[in-house]
């Protein structure tokens, strides 16, 4: 499978982008609001087609699964069971077939088949998030790509989240995608990353380069709070501890280098 | 005593058959900047919806001194301005000008008032690059400064906030909590932010934790933080109050830290 950028713009918002997916790997896009790194996406998506350049994707229809930031933009139905079924009704399942597939993609996202009957537009936020991932899963798509999955999941929705996406990747060879501006998010689950700005692309590599790399700075995300202080730990006493996402990690580091 | 600005006394809301709050009680002090913390479905999305008017819940709510019911609501918005957490559907002018001459004009300003009120708060929320600009040219960050700086425009007693400040980029962020807290100062603005991220209720006066509709925990900062039980209740520690923890468990602090300064110097002195 293929899915290849090659010097793509769009508009004022995309300039120059290069970038070749790796297949079975979990590629984050990341950058600060306005970086272009939601158009990356419709571009993939099939969302928007008026770009300029050349964009190479072996995966279509119901190969690509989407779940865009606001989840519950995409609702259109008063029960969870029927927004689980609706991409699933043309295919013409067999009802047990059916109604097997929905209760099996709603259990793989942590929800019980009690949330089958309940309204979707009356769940929380992270719920909704759940519910949307449940929804494209359901058709089993070979590219996932997500839009900003952290942003209203609570601690313990985020781990779980972060398992099942590494189970969809180890387990079933899945290529996902993850559009995100939370650094502390991504460090836990990608391999690869691009770092947009303003439309280009300032930095891209595996997980372990992005933790060193000084265009964070500059990108206007967040840094980790972790990250945060062994630079001030630096620029305050100049002494160097290791530059890690790890908590763990960062304790051993203060202990030998305190004592 | 100081007068309460939000009293909410026995109040019970359902969702179809099942109750999110039953018999809730709250009161908040004027002029405190109060965080509710709660994870998915803990009911603080719900409690917003309910302040703001928008769900219809039993029992007794006085915000600002008015009852909370459908005649009081207007004066009740003039006391309190809401933000959601969809900030694009704030948005009511053309521009982001317009969206900040919103509120005014309804509230019948001079069009001389209106430009200088634009101007000030333009200023402090960095704005007049974007004033001529539309929605839909705005980014996610631009446009949940633009929704607190309109709600803050008419000088509102409360600033409630549900999950309004999550996709701010790191620099706005800091310049919004700034302007949060110098309100609180000079205009003695009372912010009730509803969050999951406990790295927000660092800025806090008061902690609210909401579990199933209920508070489990109310209480400052430092009794939040003097042990681990926020992570009990499934949340991320903030990051300065988890290496405190840890290294106090090494002897290489004694209490926990807010300030980061201040714990880099005690360990390197």
């Amino acid at each position: 499978m293929e899915l290849k950028l090659d010097k793509i713009s769009y508009k004022d918002k995309l300039q120059n982008i290069s970038y070749e997916f790796e297949e079975g790997k979990i590629t984050s896009i990341i950058g600060a609001a306005g970086s272009g790194k939601t158009i990356i996406g419709y571009i993939i998506g099939g969302i928007i087609k008026d770009y300029v350049g050349k964009f190479t994707c072996s995966y279509s229809g119901r190969n690509i699964g989407y779940v865009f930031s606001m989840a519950s933009e995409s609702f259109i139905f008063k029960t969870v069971r029927e927004e689980i079924a609706f991409g699933l009704k043309k295919y013409n399942y067999k009802v047990d077939t059916l109604n097997k597939r929905i209760e099996d993609s709603l259990r793989v996202v942590g929800l019980s088949s009690s949330y089958l009957d309940r309204n979707p537009f009356n769940l929380s936020n992270g719920e909704k998030e759940s519910i949307a991932l449940a929804v494209i899963l359901a058709l089993n798509p070979k590219l996932i790509i997500i839009d900003d999955p952290s942003n209203y999941l609570d601690n313990k929705r985020e781990e779980k989240l972060i398992k099942l996406l590494k189970k969809l990747k180890n387990n079933y060879h899945k290529t996902i995608i993850i559009i995100s501006s939370n650094l502390d998010f991504v460090l836990k689950v990608t391999d690869n990353y691009l770092l947009l700005k303003k439309g280009k692309i300032i930095s891209k590599g595996k997980r372990k380069e992005l933790l060193s790399c000084d265009k964070l700075k500059t990108s206007g995300i967040e840094i980790p709070k972790i990250i945060e202080f062994i630079n001030n730990v630096k620029k305050v006493k100049n002494v160097d501890l290791e530059l890690t996402s790890d908590i763990k990690e960062l304790m051993k580091d203060i202990y030998r280098n305190v004592k | 005593m100081e007068k309460k600005i939000i009293k909410i006394k026995s109040m019970s809301f359902k969702y179809d058959d099942d109750y999110i709050f039953k018999n809730f009680d709250l009161e908040i002090d004027p002029n405190t900047f109060v965080c509710i913390v709660g994870n998915n479905a803990s009911g603080k999305s719900t409690l917003a919806k309910i302040l703001a008017g928008l769900c219809d819940a039993e029992g007794y709510i006085n915000i600002d001194g008015y009852l909370l019911n459908k005649t009081n609501l207007p004066r009740i918005r003039r006391s309190m301005a809401v933000c959601f957490d969809d900030a694009s559907s704030h948005f009511v002018g053309e521009t982001v000008k317009d969206d900040l001459a919103f509120s005014l004009e309804n509230l019948v300003y001079t069009p001389k008032e209106i430009s200088a009120a634009i101007d000030v708060i333009s200023k402090k929320f960095k704005l007049d690059d974007i004033l001529e600009k539309g929605l839909y040219e705005l980014n996610e960050s631009e446009k949940e400064k633009v929704m607190i700086a309109s709600s803050l425009i008419y000088n509102p007693k409360i600033l409630l906030l549900d999950d309004s400040i999550n996709q701010l980029n790191s620099s706005d962020r800091k310049l919004v909590l700034k302007i949060l807290k110098d309100y609180k100062k000079n205009t003695k603005l009372t912010i009730i932010l509803l969050t999951h991220n406990l790295e927000d209720t660092l800025e806090s006066d008061r902690i609210i934790a909401l579990n199933n509709g209920k508070i489990i925990f109310d209480g400052n900062k430092k009794e939040a933080y003097e042990d681990e039980k926020f992570e009990k209740f499934g949340f991320n520690l903030p990051f300065i109050v988890k290496l405190s923890h840890n290294l106090m468990l090494y002897n290489l602090l004694d209490h926990v830290y807010f300030d980061e300064r201040e714990a880099i110097n005690e360990l390197w002195n």
